[in-house]
């Protein structure tokens, strides 16, 4: 057997033989936070013995004590909703619900269902090392108000969120976006008393690598003196009640897994037909340097403005599954997600829904003796419709920008010709971009013909960034247009973050490698003064400067993207690059979402993406 | 652990476990020779967290440094000249303090192991990089529970869970006939602390089970009240000054002192008299 430990950021096994541990556990879940809470609780009202290791002193995690009680998308149904119908029924009397269940009682609650389960539960324990044979884990040592304990378990279940045990264990990880490792900004979430009720309120923060233990003690300092929280002077409005003791990280690193779930899969339609629960919200990235991220994400976000749109992801067991692994699952936002999908696939009842999945499938693992990998999907989603936790007629696509309820406001891909160029036609023109995108070739000559109509604006505009989400040059010559009239006009696909149509033109003539449009973008790199902001979105476009930062990371991208294809470019391209962002004066950044005063610099980024391509191009 | 897979610990003077009000006291008479550890992601919890506003703020405090805190609170209306004090933002204040002086921090960081060395004492500790390791010529463990030697036998004299309450209409506190329960005014409208003793042993399981059992079954006067946040520390009272662990290892509990500042004052007193002198002559 080996121990497997993390020692000074890297992974370490050292060989310790045969082991025989004092306790034995059916199931470990560490962490139980959101997904872990319910993980427990779900496994031992299974029958299985099982133990939570929790490093703070409460259950529920991002949920209860860090102070995120209401529920922001997710879909609903599932075990936890027992739960919650507990706790309604008391919460009316001597507490306040925060628009999920109050915090203080699903602590309590989620406590005491899981003492009634059987479950033990080590409060302030944290896990410090993995027992492994080959690649099956074994068991767990972890510090605790007692010092280093150790026990044996047929099942982990690595509800930590950043994936701490499977990567202490050595199983396979991704983090952060491909160009710099970035994950989504976490907050610092204050609690508070607002018109005599107690509720929350946060900003993002920054970023924080949360594998990165100096990194975590300077995003905690900063973000905690930052002017959301430290002020000259405390009047008593808005009474602080306290900083929650745990960081709001969105995002940390996942697992790779027997199956990984991917916006690019999910883009094409390949998507299991094996679902455990359905994740559902929107892209919800908090991220304004949205440049930077993949094509995927901006097809998605830039081009056809659909931050917004609600969908439904299915989730299959292979995602919970680190690849060739057994006796470990993953559960919450840390499961076989890429970066840009892991934004949808995170809210709390999602998390929740998660937790009991990896309960349900640890649970047949043991009692059927088989691999987690070799469970059949008749052997568990069974258990897991009658919760209500997979309920596969949930809705797949909602327009959250509508009025009215969430049930009336469904929407599907558009087929029909004309009701394509009606969308095309009008404000909210994304859903039909992208049903352009899925049509291909069947709509082009329509699209194309489209583009021939300046006097109907709105559809010769838009025609062509469909046109062009299909790789049709024949798009340029409009794309082009918007670019040099600096064309400002924002669309209302989506209730938020929707892009202006210059910056869809630009990133548009980015993925061309449009050598033309060189000088242009150039110009605009150049021309900060003539940015006045008149973005009716104020979350996504506080101010001047953060309208110029959008302008210029997908000017910078795009050039940078052209020199790619056009090596005699290159070293024009670059000279004007290093002229701006060499300068000693060189500053730019964006707000981050929810705060006009806090910024987040990108110079440095910015410099680093231009000298690697200098090195990249050969050009230093 | 595998010593050869650990790499050369660096040496600090004087190694604090726990960012109390103490512990910054030391760390702030001192920063160029100390290393703090906290292991949670607050700072003074043994007050701030704990909802623990103290007493005897008549007391008056000995070091500059303590002053200048008292001043500082009082300049940002968290803390009046009569004592009363609005606790939570005394945590940026602290954070605040610690980005100013600089001070030598980590935070979410456990002590997993405490071995004798040449020059003091290897600790081994865990947080988000991992394992690692750091030799110190002194410890100062200033947790109320004395958590870097979970062998030790600390004698707590109370334990309490308090909770911050809010009134819509805050009337002149209420009377309460139970002896285990105590309201305390913060210092804004409606802010009042209710303080729930416990066993001396009770964990967070059984001390949440009677705080909600209380709070659900409340007196009348308190119908109008409600529960707005359970506290994240428990206030344990503990004896004041240093306890020797081992030789220059120290516990030098926060919790002990009558409210925030004295502990502060403490620890800076600590450092003036000279207890850390073991650690710099170890080096």
């Amino acid at each position: 057997m080996q121990l497997s430990q993390r020692v000074n950021s890297a992974v370490q096994q050292v060989e310790v033989g045969d082991i025989s541990f004092a306790d034995e556990y059916d199931v470990i879940v560490v962490g139980l936070g959101t997904a872990g809470a319910i993980a427990a609780i779900a496994a031992a009202q299974r029958g299985c013995k099982v133990l939570g290791l929790e490093s703070l002193h409460c259950m529920g995690g991002t949920h209860t004590t860090g102070a995120i009680q209401n529920y922001y998308f997710g879909s609903k149904g599932g075990f936890y909703e027992t739960l919650d119908a507990q706790i309604r029924e008391v919460e009316h009397d001597g507490y306040t619900a925060w628009g999920g269940t109050n915090g203080e009682l699903k602590k309590y609650f989620l406590e005491q269902n899981a003492l009634q389960a059987g479950v033990a539960i080590n409060y302030e324990s944290t896990v410090i090392g993995v027992y492994r044979d080959g690649k099956t884990i074994k068991g767990l040592r972890w510090i605790s108000p007692d010092g280093v304990q150790e026990a044996a378990s047929k099942v982990v279940i690595d509800c930590t969120g950043n994936a701490e045990v499977c990567i202490m264990a050595g199983c396979e990880v991704r983090q952060g976006r491909a160009i710099d490792g970035q994950g989504q900004p976490f907050s610092n979430v204050i609690e508070l008393i607002v018109k005599d009720r107690a509720t929350k309120y946060y900003t993002d923060s920054g970023y924080v690598n949360p594998a990165d233990g100096d990194d975590v003690s300077r995003a905690i300092i900063e973000s905690a003196t930052s002017p959301n929280h430290f002020k000259d002077y405390y009047d008593g409005e808005n009474r602080m009640l306290r900083l929650t003791p745990l960081l709001g990280v969105r995002e940390g690193a996942f697992i790779v897994g027997e199956d990984d779930v991917t916006f690019p899969k999910f883009q094409m339609g390949n998507v299991t037909r094996e679902p455990m629960f359905f994740a559902y919200s929107n892209l919800d990235n908090h991220s304004k340097d949205v440049a930077f991220e993949s094509e995927a994400q901006q097809d998605w976000i830039v081009a056809a403005s659909l931050w917004g749109l609600n969908f439904s992801v299915p989730i299959p067991l292979g995602a919970l599954i680190p690849k060739d692994f057994d006796g470990i699952l993953a559960a919450g936002r840390c499961i076989a997600l890429d970066h840009d999908i892991a934004s949808c696939v995170r809210m709390n009842r999602d998390a929740q829904k998660c937790g009991e999945v990896a309960a349900a499938a640890a649970a047949i693992a043991i009692t059927q003796n088989t691999p987690l990998s070799q469970i059949e999907y008749e052997a568990i989603a069974p258990q897991l419709r009658e919760t209500g936790c997979l309920n596969e007629n949930a809705a797949h696509f909602v327009d959250t920008s509508l009025p009215g309820l969430e049930d009336s406001k469904s929407v599907a891909w558009l087929t029909d010709e004309n009701d394509i160029r009606e969308a095309l036609s009008g404000d909210k023109p994304g859903i039909a971009i992208w049903s352009s995108k899925r049509l291909g070739t069947a709509i082009n000559a329509k699209l194309k013909d489209w583009i021939t109509k300046p006097e109907e604006e709105k559809l010769y505009k838009n025609s062509a960034i469909a046109l062009a989400l299909q790789n049709d040059v024949a798009a340029l010559p409009v794309l082009r247009e918007m670019i040099r009239n600096r064309d400002s006009y924002v669309p209302l696909t989506s209730r938020r973050y929707n892009q202006a149509h210059g910056h869809s033109a630009i990133y548009l003539v980015g993925k061309f490698a449009d050598r033309v449009i060189v000088p242009d973008l150039i110009g605009l790199l150049n021309d900060r003064g003539a940015f006045k902001n008149c973005h009716a979105d104020a979350e996504f476009v506080s101010d001047d400067d953060d309208l110029y930062c959008q302008t210029f990371t997908l000017s910078l991208m795009a050039l940078l993207r052209i020199g790619d294809k056009h090596a005699d470019l290159r070293k024009s391209i670059l000279c004007e690059l290093k002229n701006i962002v060499y300068k000693n004066n060189f500053e730019l950044s964006v707000t981050l979402k929810g705060s006009k005063v806090i910024r987040h610099s990108l110079a440095e980024k910015i410099q680093g993406i231009v000298s690697g391509k200098e090195r990249e191009w050969k050009l230093s | 652990m595998n010593n050869e897979t650990m790499r050369e610990p660096d040496f600090v003077p004087v190694f604090i476990y726990g960012a109390t009000f103490a512990g910054l006291g030391i760390a702030i008479a001192n920063p160029n020779e100390t290393f703090l550890a906290e292991p949670t992601s607050l700072v003074g919890s043994e007050f701030i967290a704990s909802f623990n506003p103290g007493e005897s703020w008549e007391k008056p405090l000995i070091s500059e440094a303590a002053i200048d805190l008292q001043n500082d609170l009082i300049r940002r209306n968290v803390l009046s000249e009569n004592g009363h004090v609005h606790l939570p933002p005394i945590a940026p204040v602290l954070l605040q303090l610690i980005r100013t002086k600089n001070l030598n921090i980590k935070m979410m960081t456990k002590i997993v192991d405490v071995q004798p060395s040449p020059k003091g004492y290897e600790i081994t500790f865990y947080n988000s990089s991992g394992l690692q390791k750091i030799e110190a010529g002194a410890i100062v463990d200033t947790t109320a529970t004395c958590a870097s030697s979970p062998a030790q036998q600390v004698p707590i004299q109370y334990r309490k869970v308090n909770a911050m309450l809010h009134c819509a209409d805050p009337q002149k506190l209420p009377k309460l006939e139970d002896e285990s329960v105590e309201l305390v005014a913060g210092l804004f409208p409606g802010e009042v602390i209710l303080k729930l003793d416990v066993d001396e042993n009770d964990g967070w399981i059984e001390a949440r089970q009677k705080l909600h059992e209380y709070w659900l079954h409340r007196p009348k006067v308190l119908s109008s009240w409600i529960l707005a946040a359970v506290a994240d520390s428990f206030e344990i009272g503990v004896l004041t000054g240093s306890h020797q662990v081992a030789n220059s290892w120290t516990w030098f509990p926060s919790a002990a002192y009558s409210n925030l500042l004295h502990a502060f004052d403490a620890g800076q007193l600590l450092v003036k008299v000279g207890e850390t002198n073991a650690a710099i002559a170890a080096r």
